[in-house]
């Protein structure tokens, strides 16, 4: 009897020695389709179970949000919720009809936002221009392929000079002043879900973990790996080389890096690149640049700021960082220049030989740094 | 042709369009990823010629790899618009059988992400 116990006990250590090794603090990813593009949960230092859970949570939530913020509904729906929960398609209706809607309340917070930061960026981040975006057919399910519209047609939309300060919201009604506002949030929406995927984790006790929704991301905590931790370390992907890391940054918890560049979504047409990031002054391609980086703790605004700062260009760009509070970012002109903030200069590591040609701009409250030569790796 | 038919092709089109600007991005690809259900379902490296059948929720796709590219062989579906998609190679490629369920994402070369936690682009 004794020694049967003795047994038992044996096999009742052994078995929760065993339970441990299967369910060690592994790395955990998970790919689903969501927001048009591939989203990857990447969780590191938490049971298997847990983060299987946490993702899940982030692919149900991020999967409903991608219907619920598509600009408009397909003619033939596959099933009535697709209709039912399309909240941004019928406010499109609505504001074309010169009809009010009643709206969610995360639809109130999501236009209020992405109507202050249009504001602060001068109106080079337009969610109202869903039309012109229509017209040059760069939306998930389009297919541009050039020519590129008509001057005519561009020039009659930009005519009705939509905006996002043509809508007022007032007792959760959101009414227009312009018919010809039209929203789409395919350069903010991203941000708002990625966000939301980071809440989600931390609610399911996730402290080390990267978003990445198509290249944009944001990252909590360290990577971790059989007891050793270490800052998160991303590539930021040539903007014309698309084998190569162009350059690297560690991330602090919190941190999001998100890129706009002129290669996501673009054609060719007679020699000349026709890319989605369309200038809401010109109606046409913004021209100059090549890709924006931008480093913050939001989000939702550095999906913002990077198209923002994409349109403002070379000439602009410091302006526009400094009205939307941003201390890191690269921008990547038509000749492979690279502009850097000082503070952005402090964090990358160029990964290409030869290194790109470096100009250092100064950000808000910034003295520009002291010229010194600068190298592949410090 | 019924209403469900009419359903499935016109789905299958907008999925084909919205392939089309998928499939401008990116270099080469480097390897493929299959999800059934729009879940993850395993990826296998396009530099490796083979044969892979995925069961799919109507029955199995046949997805073939050779050369570099990727295509679905057959599959139980009435329109085989997934089939006459024909070869994915560049990264970013996509196509799905919508019927079955299965869909196919080509994604860059994979040496990029050695180092890496993750890519930005």
């Amino acid at each position: 009897m004794q020694n049967s116990r003795f047994n038992l006990f044996c096999i009742l250590c052994g078995s929760i020695l065993l339970s441990s090794c299967q369910n060690p603090p592994e790395e955990f990813r998970s790919r689903f389709l969501a927001l048009g593009t591939l989203v990857e949960v990447q969780i590191t230092g938490a049971p298997t179970q847990q983060a299987q859970k946490a993702s899940t949570a982030v692919r149900e939530k991020l999967q409903a949000f991608t219907t619920r913020w598509r600009p408009f509904v397909t003619d033939t729906p596959l099933h009535d919720s697709d209709t039912r929960d399309a909240e941004l398609a019928q406010i499109n209706a609505a504001l074309a009809a010169g009809e009010s809607i009643a709206i969610s309340p995360q639809a109130q917070q999501i236009i209020t936002q992405a109507a202050r930061y249009s504001a602060l960026s001068g109106g080079r981040f337009n969610p109202a221009i869903f039309k012109l975006i229509q017209l040059w057919g760069f939306y998930n399910d389009g297919d541009a392929h050039g020519p590129p519209p008509d001057e005519r047609a561009i020039k009659k939309l930009l005519a009705k000079n939509p905006s996002m300060q043509n809508l007022v919201i007032q007792d959760g009604i959101l009414s227009s002043s312009n018919p010809a506002v039209q929203l789409d949030f395919g350069a903010y929406a991203k941000g708002v879900a990625v966000d939301m995927a980071i809440d989600i984790l931390r609610d399911h006790g996730i402290e080390n973990a990267i978003v990445n929704a198509g290249g944009d991301l944001q990252a909590i905590g360290r990577y971790q790996h059989g007891g050793t931790a270490r800052p998160w370390r991303i590539g930021i992907r040539h903007p014309r080389q698309h084998d190569q890391v162009l350059a690297s940054i560690e991330l602090k918890s919190g941190e999001v890096v998100f890129t706009s560049g002129d290669y996501e979504r673009y054609y060719i047409y007679k020699n000349q690149r026709y890319h989605h990031i369309l200038d809401p002054a010109t109606g046409y391609p913004a021209r100059g640049v090549r890709s924006v980086t931008v480093i913050h703790h939001n989000p939702a605004l550095a999906d913002a700021a990077s198209t923002a700062l994409f349109v403002a260009g070379v000439a602009h760009w410091q302006k526009v960082a400094r009205a939307m509070g941003l201390r890191y970012v690269m921008l990547i002109d038509g000749k492979g220049t690279a502009h850097l903030t000082p503070a952005m200069q402090k964090r990358v590591v160029f990964e290409v030989t030869p290194v790109p040609d470096i100009v250092i701009s100064p950000a808000p409250g910034e003295k520009p740094p002291c010229a010194k030569p600068l190298g592949a790796k410090p | 042709m019924t209403t469900g038919d009419a359903i499935v092709l016109a789905c299958g089109l907008l999925l084909s369009a919205w392939l089309g600007w998928q499939s401008w991005v990116g270099g080469p690809g480097g390897e493929v990823i299959v999800f059934v259900n729009a879940e993850r379902h395993a990826s296998w490296p396009l530099d490796q010629d083979r044969q892979i059948k995925v069961q799919g929720v109507k029955g199995a796709s046949v997805i073939q790899i050779e050369g570099g590219a990727v295509r679905f062989v057959s599959s139980p579906c009435t329109h085989k618009l997934c089939i006459r998609s024909g070869w994915l190679r560049r990264a970013g490629a996509a196509t799905a059988c919508l019927p079955n369920q299965v869909s196919l994402l080509v994604t860059g070369v994979k040496s990029i992400g050695q180092g890496y936690d993750a890519i930005n682009f």
